[in-house]
């Protein structure tokens, strides 16, 4: 397995856990600069607020690095704030 | 000559599929579109919508072969005048070959030209391959959340 379907894979684990289903998980170092990109796309609205809810996004003062595309049930994450989601998955695996 | 005639005197020279290394490569097709490499095959992954299309590995390694053996004399001939399915499918799929051959993709050529492809269909194709030359290859498969098309 390559680098980029292990994070995809632990995304998934991470995000079943939470019982938030996602459609597709795509993660590549294409975009987004040194950390990469992550597209994550969910099934309905509810799952996009949950999954939104779990990243605590609308508390965050400083959202840059998220995109949420509404319409697609899509959340896009690059740049440190995905550093931070990689960093609490693998404490959250150890 | 036809495409579909160069395809026939290719394939009869003894096509062999290849073994495929196991490998990951990923190519930027447009914004937040990408392209990627896997022993399975390619897929088009639109970021944005979550949606995908699967080419599968058998079928890229097919037309590569064909690319390398008679691309040149396919490509040459630009697109087929007639509306012949077969060599109207063969003349796109190495264009789409020879797009991908460059360092970097083409992005609206690329993504054209597969539209193209999709619109074609490949099932009549690898029925052909499947009863005169006992070759199966998996469809292409559109993705999405709602739907899960063979192409």
């Amino acid at each position: 397995m390559s680098r980029e379907e292990n994070i995809q894979e632990q995304v998934r684990e991470y995000l079943e856990k939470k019982e938030i289903y996602s459609h597709s998980i795509i993660y590549t170092y294409e975009f987004g600069g040194i950390y990469g990109l992550l597209g994550v796309t969910v099934y309905n609205k509810d799952d996009l607020e949950d999954l939104l809810k779990l990243l605590d996004y609308d508390s965050l003062c400083d959202k840059t690095g998220y995109m949420v595309i509404e319409e697609y049930n899509t959340l896009i994450i690059s740049g440190s704030s995905l550093a931070k989601l990689l960093t609490d998955l693998s404490y959250e695996k150890h | 000559m036809r495409n579909i005639e160069i395809f026939e005197d290719f394939i009869n020279l003894g096509y062999n599929k290849s073994t495929r290394l196991n490998r990951l490569r990923d190519r930027v097709v447009s914004e937040l579109i990408i392209l990627r490499s896997t022993f399975a095959g390619d897929t088009v992954y639109y970021l944005q919508t979550g949606c995908s299309l699967f080419i599968p590995g058998d079928w890229m390694e097919l037309f590569k072969s064909l690319y390398v053996h008679s691309g040149d004399r396919i490509l040459y001939k630009k697109e087929p005048e007639d509306n012949n399915y077969y060599d109207n499918i063969i003349y796109l799929n190495i264009k789409l070959i020879n797009i991908l051959t460059g360092s970097k993709i083409d992005g609206d050529k690329f993504l054209d030209t597969l539209g193209d492809i999709s619109n074609l269909g490949t099932n009549k194709f690898r029925k052909m391959l499947k009863n005169k030359y006992d070759l199966y290859i998996e469809p292409f498969e559109y993705r999405s959340t709602t739907k899960t098309l063979e192409i």
